[in-house]
Parts: C-alpha cells; sequence; structure tokens
C-alpha cells in the first residue's frame, strides 16, 4: 500500500479540522423569542385586541407630545401568548424595537400577555435610576393590577401609561396627566403620586481599589526572546572550516567567519570580507532585524483577581440559576440600538434606545 | 557550542522557537482579553458604569433596606444570613468570590423575604417590600443580560482552545 507522505497526512489533518469546525459552527444556537414588528404610525401595538381605537388615540396624542418634548418614548403593547417568559421577551422585544431615544435610552414597555395573564413593565438604561423597577412595581400594585384583575384590559392599559407617563413628566419637568382625557399638553406640574419612597440606608460602601501590580513575569516572554536572538545569532553564518570552499557563483559562496565579537552584530556593523557580500533577499542585514518591544505599560501579570470566569452554570455570571432559556441568557436578545427601531410613518417611530434588562411584572 | 553548531542542535533550537513564539502568543493574546473582561465586570462593556460591579453594589443597597424593614417586625436573628452575606459580597474581591457572594445574598433575601411575606406589614411596609422584592430581582435581571457574560465565554472558549493554554494554566498565570 502506498504510504502517504507526512505533507499530504497533514494536510488531510487540516481539511479534515477545517470541515468539521464549519459543520459545528453552522450548528444553529437556541436564540431569543420571536417578537412583532413594531407598529407603524404609532404607538401602540394591540395584537390582542383589548385596547380601544379611542383609548389608542389618545395615547398616541400624548405620546407624540411627549416624544417631541422630551425624545422619551412609551410603547404599549398586548399579545396573545409570550411564549417565553415574560421578562426574557419584554428584554427582547425592547431592544429589537430600540424604544426610546438612543442617546438617553429613554425608552418604556408596557406589555401585557392576554393569554398568559400576564404583563411587564421594562424601562430603558437611561431610566434605571428614574423609573425605578421598584417604581414600577407601585404602579402595577396600585394602577395596573387592579384593572387587570378585574378583566378590563382598556382601563388597565390606559392608567397605567397614565402613570408611567407622569413619572416621566415629573422627571422632565412636563404638565402631568389627571387622565387620558386630558388634552395633550395640558396638566400642571407637581409631583407625580409617591410611588416613589427615598430609603435611608447606609449608602457608603467602600469597595476599595482594584490594584493590579506587575511582576518580572511580565518580562520574561520578552527576555526569553532575547536570549533566544542571541543564541541564534551566535549559531547563524557560521562559515565553513575551508573558506575556499565553495561551488561556484555568488549565490553559493561560502565567506570566513567574521570574528568580531557578536556584540558587534547586535549593533549593525557592517561585515568586513574580502568578497562582495552576497545580497539576500530584502538588502543586506545588519544586526537584528526587530527590536523587542518595550513590555506594555500596566501590565498585569502574576495570578490575577478574578481571572478567567468559570463557573458552574457555564461561564456567565448570574444571579439566580439558569432558566431553561426560552431566550438567550447571555446578554442575550438583540442588540441594543434597536435592529429595527425606525419604522417610519407620521413621525411615530422609536428612535433605538436600549435596555439592560429588569424591570417589573405580575408574576415576579 | 558544538551541538547548536550541528543539525540536531539547529532543529532544537528551531522547534524551542515555535514552542516559545506559541507560549508568548497565547500569554499575551489570552492577557489582553482578561484585561477586557475584568474592565466589562467593573466598568461596563461600554465603559458607562453600568456594569455587573454596579448592579451589585445596588443588590446590596436593597438587601440592607430588607433588614431595616424585617428588623421593624422580626427579630435581629432573622436578618442576620443577609447581613452577613451582604457584608461578604462587600468584602469579595475576585469574580468567583462575587458570584459566590451574589449566590449566597440572593438565598438570604428570598429566605428574609418569604419570612415577611407571612407576616402582616403595614400598608407602606408591605409597598416597600413590594418595590425592594421587584429592584432586587431587577438587578439580577441586568446581571444576567449583561454583555460581561458574553466577552466571559469567549474568554473561556478562547482559553481551552488556546495552543499550550494549558501551561499558562499550568503556571497559573490567568485564573
Amino acid at each position: 500500500m502506498k504510504r502517504i507522505s507526512r505533507g499530504r497526512h497533514a494536510a488531510l489533518l487540516l481539511c479534515f479540522a477545517l470541515l468539521l469546525t464549519l459543520t459545528l459552527s453552522a450548528i444553529p444556537v437556541y436564540g431569543a423569542p420571536k417578537v412583532p414588528d413594531p407598529p407603524v404610525d404609532s404607538w401602540v401595538l394591540d395584537e390582542a385586541d383589548v385596547i380601544s381605537s379611542d383609548t389608542e388615540q389618545k395615547i398616541n396624542r400624548h405620546m407624540d407630545y411627549l416624544n417631541q418634548q422630551t425624545g422619551a418614548q412609551i410603547a404599549t403593547v398586548t399579545i396573545n401568548f409570550a411564549g417565553a417568559e415574560m421578562e426574557d421577551y419584554a428584554y427582547t422585544l425592547f431592544n429589537d424595537w430600540g424604544i426610546g431615544s438612543k442617546a438617553d435610552n429613554n425608552g418604556v414597555l408596557l406589555l401585557y400577555s392576554i393569554g398568559d395573564q400576564d404583563y411587564y413593565m421594562l424601562q430603558g438604561k437611561g431610566l434605571e435610576r428614574v423609573l425605578t423597577s421598584g417604581t414600577l412595581q407601585n404602579i402595577i400594585d396600585y394602577e395596573t393590577e387592579p384593572q387587570f384583575a378585574k378583566g378590563d384590559y382598556d382601563a388597565c392599559a390606559a392608567v397605567t401609561f397614565v402613570a408611567v407617563y407622569n413619572q416621566l413628566a415629573q422627571h422632565y419637568n412636563l404638565g402631568e396627566l389627571r387622565s387620558l382625557d386630558d388634552p395633550a399638553g395640558a396638566g400642571s406640574v407637581g409631583t407625580a403620586p409617591g410611588y416613589d419612597d427615598d430609603f435611608d440606608y447606609d449608602g457608603d460602601y467602600g469597595y476599595g481599589d482594584h490594584v493590579r501590580a506587575g511582576s518580572f513575569i511580565d518580562f520574561l516572554p520578552f527576555l526569553f526572546f532575547l536570549i533566544v536572538v542571541i543564541i541564534l545569532l551566535s549559531t547563524v553564518g557560521k562559515a565553513s572550516k575551508n573558506p575556499r570552499n565553495y561551488t561556484g557563483g555568488t549565490r553559493y559562496r561560502t565567506y570566513r567567519t567574521y570574528t568580531r565579537p557578536l556584540v558587534w552584530h547586535t549593533l549593525g556593523t557592517r561585515r568586513l570580507t574580502r568578497r562582495p557580500t552576497p545580497t539576500r533577499p530584502g538588502g543586506i542585514h545588519h544586526g537584528p532585524s526587530r527590536r523587542p518591544a518595550a513590555p506594555p505599560p500596566g501590565s498585569f501579570s502574576g495570578p490575577r483577581p478574578g481571572g478567567s470566569y468559570h463557573n458552574r452554570t457555564g461561564g456567565t455570571f448570574h444571579s439566580r440559576p439558569s432558566r431553561p432559556s426560552g431566550g438567550s441568557s447571555f446578554g442575550g436578545g438583540s442588540s441594543f440600538g434597536g435592529s429595527r427601531g425606525g419604522f417610519s410613518g407620521g413621525g411615530r417611530s422609536f428612535g433605538g434606545g436600549g435596555s439592560r434588562g429588569g424591570g417589573a411584572g405580575r408574576g415576579r | 557550542m558544538t551541538f547548536l553548531k550541528s543539525r540536531k542542535g539547529a532543529c532544537l533550537v528551531m522547534i524551542l522557537l515555535v514552542v516559545l513564539a506559541l507560549f508568548l502568543g497565547t500569554v499575551r493574546s489570552l492577557g489582553s482579553r482578561l484585561d477586557k473582561v475584568e474592565a466589562a465586570f467593573l466598568n461596563g462593556v461600554e465603559n458607562d458604569g453600568f456594569s455587573i460591579q454596579n448592579d451589585l453594589e445596588s443588590r446590596c443597597e436593597f438587601a440592607y433596606n430588607l433588614t431595616v424593614v424585617a428588623g421593624r417586625y422580626l427579630s435581629p436573628a432573622d436578618s442576620k444570613d443577609l447581613l452577613d452575606a451582604r457584608e461578604a459580597l462587600e468584602a469579595a474581591r475576585t469574580v468567583g468570590e462575587k458570584y459566590e457572594a451574589n449566590q449566597t445574598l440572593e438565598e438570604a433575601f428570598w429566605a428574609l423575604d418569604s419570612k415577611l411575606q407571612s407576616t402582616r406589614l403595614s400598608d407602606t411596609d408591605s409597598r416597600l417590600v413590594n418595590a425592594l422584592r421587584a429592584d432586587f430581582r431587577s438587578a439580577g435581571d441586568t446581571i444576567s443580560h449583561d454583555g460581561y457574560n458574553e466577552l466571559a465565554l469567549e474568554y473561556n472558549a478562547a482559553k481551552a482552545k488556546a495552543p499550550l493554554g494549558f501551561l499558562a494554566k499550568k503556571a497559573q498565570l490567568f485564573q
């Protein structure tokens, strides 16, 4: 049997490895839940058909005003079934649509899943400290839940919208609404109902500095490199013992061993020989072709605090055990900025804002 | 030095060079990735302060507030576990320690919360506890969505695949 040469063997192995890599990379990964497209020319998507057209118009009117004045956006969405955990669904939808302005991330999503008998509210990254999850929870407890539990979803959407609107209005110093029936831009500037509470807490947490010291190990790689270069230089270019032994032609000519100390080589001193110096590709070389690079500033070595994060749940930081994924649990969902945000139509389009998740919901 | 002049010596030097280059490349590459991952943990993927570290600090805050409310209805012993867990999280230095401490904090928080649920609270306190519950859980959600997780996964995958990465691991250069 003909023996396969080593080179061919290596080539076959490489092809196999490449094929394996391509195959594995083609395996689909379970991703985020499927969410609907953003509405056209409306701030309300009523898939479950539980919001009256009158309520929708009023919400749109107030939203137009809020968006125009502040860039903030409140999306009201009703669906039949989420098919996933509400938090995952809300997170995906929020970032997919890009609710809120891109610069301020000041969007809010009010999501009602009628078939699941569940709802969820999620604020944008820029509103986390203005409209905290605790505040949303209070709105849920006092406004949303009473109506939702009765099955009056239209009233639920209306009062919830007003409550959230007023929180934003307070933040942006706009007039607050008493109800949806108020004309847009009307209302007096005042304090919203006490959904926020100031806690008396010890806010002084001294976490200390995360000091990372470099050490000698940082320089070890370069020291090794230097040593090897020196060894190489001392072995390269040694001539044969008989300088006259050449096969003819400049190309094959050997020349006398250079007897000057090694250090002169590294300084790039020209080599002196009786024969013309053969030209190597790239010109005449003087000394080492590269200088060792300076060690990077502030580089860290040695046992690092933290280091690679590898834990039981597969290397990610979860505050609770991994859920069977109804959506990606690793920074998942869509990219911030809204991959489908910007559906235009009558000036009502989402601005590309993002959310980090969180929020508050019924089943929590 | 005679050995180095020989063919075998030259081969040996070449092999050593290749191994060294691989090792150095691995060390440098993993090192820079690790810096990026750690920075994301502390300062956020976009370096805007919205980070896991920030969320952990918030969780400590919420946990403390819960013990304040619980102190009005339950004995100090009931809040001790949560207070200890909070202290442990504040004292944690490495990512691994913070992870473990956060898990302990999570358990202690919900344990205290369940005790409060079986207690009759005033309207105000009931509202406060509901809000704290939502805030605490919300911070956990943002942690699980944080971009740090993807970076950590990528880093772990890179470390597993890195040529001679096992040497770096043996030398405990990357933990």
